[in-house]
């Protein structure tokens, strides 16, 4: 589970964070929409502990990050644009260092192949140096680290973008996957169709605050592609009020 | 976490072509080293060996001769080559290894080897403490360089530090595996070392055990060192381009500049007497205010003239019941050791300030720090060197005195015509060199070690600083 | 081309971290010519005091022969004057014409002598091993040692990302998106970078031909300075050349900066300790111990049988028996021993030259692997300051001593005074440096080889960047 209370962020007289409130629960997907500086990777670093909240607290199943920044992470899988990893070891062999950075130790060759599977990546890949992979390849590494570590709540910050519409239409089914067997995720994203396809929740951010949240259900994509061109045009940088 | 932070740097390192190749080129270099050390130092071993019985044999054959002429000729003092020498041979190239035991004169140590070395060999001279020293550094560097930079530039680090990963269990891990690579390294060259020192016709230097693990607890926290200053550096600079270069930097300075430039400097402001000039004073303040024709010279013959009627309470040399021209020669000989003990304190006092000032460098410079004790605990250090001297000059007086008592005792009035014969020398003894222990060794290095461990302070302290700013840089980018 | 060399120009000067290694260069070179200057005087100084000193004593003792054969003392009033034995003359090699340059092997060789009769050829230089061995270990900072070893640092600090900036930040695709040659960036880059070092390298070297010479430089040592500046440029050249290789290498800037890092190594430190320990080990001198027990036993065993060696004597010159005869007997015994001590080291002194030259032809063939240890020999050589010149001074004094003898021998057998004609004919000794021409000829091959490796990298380097024009994304 991950929740935002009152989470603000300022850097100096920059505001880029406002009152944040949200709770993704277990099988939740809250997917954030918003232009480039809007909140959206400041909301994922103070989750990550890499930022110091200004105010408010931000929690990861429940461990306040700020106080338990070691706690808060062992339950999560954080996956960026660009996922990096070391390029003289294999697939296996990253996903072996990753998961017992976590305290995984007890995972044999075949579980890990395993995990490496159900992320997409056969064998054959898996024992080839990363050195090679493509980007959606080395994302498969970070998802099946995710599932080695039993992650039960997803940041993931713009992982579509750059991706082939197959490769991303791959990687957002084996998300919707992970969300339906009791994963919460927060999804940061351009993509305002996969948001859909995801998201529980849709969020739109602007100038640091959350200024729309709509069940995906109840819009269409062109209705939501309008919604957020609106919502970007509306109003002077930090003056829309939306409810939080 | 530690351990598989360090077992994945391991495996990495053994993918990287340039770390194997840089490491293969450093493990050869310290085997052609221990191989040249052993093969030097047994060779002058065994030079030695034949040396001291050569002049065992030329003294108990020289015949019938007045003792004091056989002072004159007297005997050599050899310099033993330990076995610790042939993992640093430290000063044994730079000083002589002979000294000879010659009557109203004390001789400096001649037969440097380095006299007969090529000139190249003064730029670098393959051994394996060089080896450690130098390179050592020089693949932690390589190895480290990248250790928190790299990772932060290609994106790793940040999510290392999302999966829960603490930064100082990087860091630590990180350490690990380079201080296990070069600390193989060292161990190796040690116990390469330590084979070949075992070998037959090596002499052994007292507490070798002990000295030796010394050594490898020296070169550890020597290296120790530099893997907490890699880390630091690394850690706090934004690029990985930026660590390297640094890094460069301290490696130029701490093992190639800086053990140059500190003597250099003590030389220039403390210099040491020219050679010929010292020599020459050695010559006159010893002979000419006892044997020359001044007034001053005169008086002291006098003096040593009357002390002897004295002595025997008679009215003239001719009632004498000794020799007298050894009964002077023998105040001659006192007379000069203590010209000699104040000239030589004068020299010895200026290497002694000499190297103060270039411990001073040590500041910028582990590395001199290190070699001052990695030397003095091989044995083969400036203490050591001056043990020998100082035993050697007082075996001299004893020898030179007993040569002097025979002349007294029977030469009656025969003056320089008295002769011993073969039975006599045959009963004088041999100079028998009892090398120092380990506390004599470490007596005067004493602060080089605090300086090293200052150095081990500082660069924990800059790692941990890099532990600080370096990783929450990087979370708030 | 103007507009890339002019920015270079700028970022050159505004870069802090540059600018300070050069003026630290700068300073280097600086110490080490006013130091060298010093350490030259000072030997010039120990030298001449020497000479004057021993020609004083050798002015005084003729004066003696001189009174005695006027008749102003009578002979019996001066029983040693003029005796044969005694006569001694002092042999001196100042520093060579540019040791301050190059210190070379002189802080550990004896450069004065005191030629006598009674010292064999094994004693003739003494005791002179007083300096600290610390210092004469860590070696000496001198101009030579900035140009072997600090320049090509400084020239790698500016250059490693000549091209790898460019490249890992991205610029160089930008920059070749124009219409300019990349040979031609490069080029410019290297251009006023290296010329800078080069500057400061000229200036040094200028500045330390005056501060060593105290003043305008005479022609000898103009003539050496003239071959130093050409091996020194030479070893610029090299250096450049291997530069623009690696930098046509076009890898990224750590790894460019170590693998100069690393050749600088192989070329500086490797390189030599390796030629001078395999040069050792193939060629080992033979012991100084052993040498020196030779020497005492020859002497023992001549001075055991004297009589013998007497008796040989007069048998080969019994024009020497004299009768009446007042000189002390164990002086002639003392030269007789000498002599035989003399003749029996020959052969060994003779092997340990030989084995000198045996190194040094080896080290002349294999010298070409490490370039360092190349230019620091003919820097050395240059500058007067060599170990061949050293053994050269070591013959000759032996050889003097053997002329001195001869000149005299007759008289001290015969127990004779020599006379004021034969005092003033005692043959006297000058070290004479090698002329130009000979230095010229021994070091052109040498610093021509590193003016033509300079241009072998270059080429190299002008072939990978031409395929770079095209392909640099490739690389």
């Amino acid at each position: 589970m991950l929740e935002a209370r009152e989470l603000t962020k300022s850097f100096g007289d920059v505001r880029a964070l406002q009152s944040l409130n949200v709770r993704i629960g277990a099988g939740e997907a809250l997917c954030l929409l918003g232009a480039n500086g809007a909140g959206k990777t400041t909301t994922i670093n103070l989750f990550l502990a890499f930022v110091e909240p200004t105010s408010g607290s931000a929690l990861v199943n429940g461990h306040d990050v700020q106080l338990d920044p070691i706690g808060s992470k062992r339950h999560l899988a954080y996956i960026p644009e660009q996922v990096a990893l070391y390029p003289s070891l294999t697939g296996l062999e990253n996903l072996e260092f990753l998961a017992e950075l976590s305290g995984h130790r007890d995972h044999r060759t075949d579980d890990l192949l395993g995990f490496l599977e159900r992320a997409g990546l056969d064998a054959p890949a898996a024992l080839r140096r990363v050195a090679g992979y493509s980007k959606g390849m080395r994302q498969k590494v970070a998802i099946a680290a995710a599932l080695a570590r039993r992650a039960s709540a997803f940041l993931l910050d713009e992982p579509l973008s750059g991706l082939d519409p197959a490769a991303a239409n791959e990687f957002t089914e084996v998300l919707a996957d992970l969300r339906r067997d009791g994963a919460a995720i927060l999804l940061a994203t351009h993509d305002i169709f996969r948001a859909m396809e995801l998201g529980t929740t849709i969020g739109i951010m602007k100038s640091g605050e959350l200024v729309e949240r709509l069940d995906p259900g109840s819009v269409t994509g062109a209705e939501l592609e309008k919604i957020y061109l609106e919502s970007m045009r509306g109003g002077a940088a930090g003056a829309g009020g939306g409810p939080a | 976490m530690i351990r598989a932070i360090a077992r994945k740097e391991l495996v990495q390192y053994w993918r990287d072509g340039r770390v194997v190749t840089v490491f293969g080129i450093v493990a050869l270099l310290g085997l052609a080293a221990t191989v040249t050390g052993w093969s030097a130092v047994s060779a002058m071993e065994r030079e030695r060996r034949a040396a001291v019985a050569m002049d065992r044999e030329i003294w108990d054959t020289q015949g019938l001769k007045n003792p004091h002429t056989a002072a004159h000729f007297s005997r050599y003092a050899f310099q033993p080559t330990f076995n610790l020498a042939v993992f640093d041979p430290g000063l044994t190239d730079y000083v002589g290894n002979a000294i000879w035991l010659e009557a109203h004169y004390r001789d400096p140590a001649a037969l440097r080897p380095v006299e007969d070395a090529v000139e190249i060999q003064r730029i670098a001279q393959l051994n394996p403490a060089w080896v450690i020293q130098v390179f050592g550094p020089l693949l932690i560097f390589i190895l480290l360089y990248g250790a928190v930079a790299a990772e932060r530039e290609s994106g790793t680090l940040r999510q290392l530090l999302a999966a829960g990963m603490r930064p100082v269990s990087l860091l630590l891990g990180k350490a690990l595996s380079a201080f296990s690579l070069t600390g193989l390294l060292v161990c190796s060259v040690l116990v390469g070392s330590a084979f070949v020192m075992g070998a037959e016709g090596i002499e052994r230097l007292p507490d070798t055990g002990l000295r030796t693990a010394a050594l490898a607890a020296l070169y550890l926290v020597y290296l120790a060192i530099f893997v907490f200053l890699a880390l630091g550096v690394s850690a706090l600079s934004s690029r990985s381009r930026t660590a390297l270069v640094g890094l460069m930097g301290v490696w130029i300075i701490a093992t190639v500049l800086g053990p140059r430039i500190g003597p250099e400097v003590a030389g220039a402001l403390a210099p040491a007497p020219s050679a010929p000039e010292f020599a020459a004073r050695l010559d006159q303040e010893g002979a000419d205010p006892f044997w020359g024709a001044g007034e001053e010279a005169v008086q002291r013959r006098q003096r040593v003239m009357d002390a002897a009627l004295a002595e025997y309470g008679v009215e003239t040399v001719e009632a004498l019941p000794i020799n007298y021209d050894g009964y002077l020669l023998q105040a001659s000989e006192e007379f000069a050791n203590g010209v000699f003990d104040t000239m030589y304190a004068e020299l010895w006092g200026g290497y002694e300030r000499q190297r103060a000032i270039a411990r001073g460098f040590a500041l910028v410079s582990p590395t001199i720090a290190a070699q001052n004790v990695s030397m003095a605990l091989a044995g083969t250090g400036i203490h050591a060197y001056r043990h020998f001297a100082d035993e050697a000059e007082e075996f001299r007086r004893e020898f030179v005195l007993l040569l002097n008592q025979e002349m007294i005792d029977h030469g009656g009035a025969d003056g320089y015509a008295y002769v011993s014969g073969n039975d006599f020398w045959r009963q004088n003894p041999d100079f028998e060199y009892p090398a120092p222990g380990i506390g004599d060794a470490v007596r005067g290095v004493w602060a080089d070690v605090i300086i090293l461990l200052l150095w081990l302070a500082i660069a924990i302290a800059v790692a941990a600083l890099g532990v600080r700013r370096g990783f929450l840089g990087e979370v708030a980018a | 081309m103007r507009a890339i060399r002019k920015h270079e120009r700028r970022a050159l000067l505004q870069d802090r971290i540059q600018v300070v290694l050069l003026g630290l260069f700068a300073l280097i070179c600086l110490f080490g010519s006013i130091r060298g200057a010093q350490y030259r005087e000072a030997l010039e100084e120990a030298a001449a005091a020497f000479e004057t000193e021993h020609l004083e004593r050798a002015a005084d003792w003729r004066a003696r022969v001189v009174a005695v054969e006027s008749g102003d003392v009578a002979p019996e009033d001066d029983r040693f004057a003029g005796l044969a034995m005694d006569v001694a003359r002092p042999a001196v090699a100042a520093p060579g014409p540019l040791a301050d340059f190059s210190h070379g092997v002189t802080d550990v060789h004896p450069f004065t002598s005191r030629v006598s009769l009674w010292r064999s050829v094994d004693r003739l230089f003494g005791n002179y091993q007083f300096q600290s061995p610390n210092e004469i270990r860590a070696g000496r900072i001198d101009v030579a040692f900035a140009v072997l070893f600090v320049m090509p640092l400084l020239m790698i600090a500016l250059t490693f990302g000549a091209l790898s900036r460019d490249r890992d930040s991205g610029r160089l695709g930008l920059l070749l998106s124009h219409p300019v040659s990349v040979r031609a960036v490069v080029r410019s880059k290297l251009l006023v970078r290296l010329g800078a070092v080069f500057a400061i390298l000229v200036a040094a070297l200028l500045a330390g031909l005056f501060i060593g010479a105290g003043g305008v430089p005479g022609g000898e040592r103009l003539g050496r300075f003239g071959f130093w500046f050409l091996a020194a440029s030479g070893y610029f050249a090299f250096w450049t050349g291997a530069i623009y290789w690696f930098v046509s290498l076009n890898r990224k800037s750590e790894t460019t900066a170590m693998m100069m890092i690393g050749f600088w190594v192989l070329n500086g430190l490797v390189g030599p300790a390796v030629l001078a320990a395999a040069a050792q080990l193939i060629h080992p001198a033979p012991s100084q111990l052993a040498f020196l027990s030779t020497a005492r036993e020859v002497s023992n065993e001549a001075y055991r049988s004297r009589a013998d060696v007497m008796q040989g004597m007069l048998l080969d010159h019994p024009e020497l028996t004299v009768e009446n005869y007042t000189i002390p007997e164990y002086i002639r015994v003392s030269y007789l021993v000498n002599e035989t001590v003399d003749r029996a080291v020959e052969p060994v002194l003779e092997e340990f030259e030989a084995v000198q030259d045996r190194r040094q032809s080896f080290l002349s063939l294999v010298q070409y692997a490490a370039p360092a240890a190349l230019a620091m020999r003919s820097i050395n050589e240059i500058s007067g300051t060599d170990l061949a010149r050293q053994v050269r001074f070591e013959g000759e004094v032996r050889d003097y001593k053997r002329a001195i003898a001869r000149h005299v021998e007759a008289r001290v057998l015969a127990g004779e005074r020599l006379t004021v004609a034969e005092v003033d004919a005692v043959p006297t000794y000058t070290f004479r440096e090698s002329g130009l021409g000979a230095v010229g000829r021994s070091v052109v091959f040498p610093v021509g080889y590193l003016f033509g490796l300079g241009l072998l990298g270059a080429a190299l380097a002008r072939r990978n960047l031409a395929r770079l024009q095209t392909r640099f994304r490739e690389a």
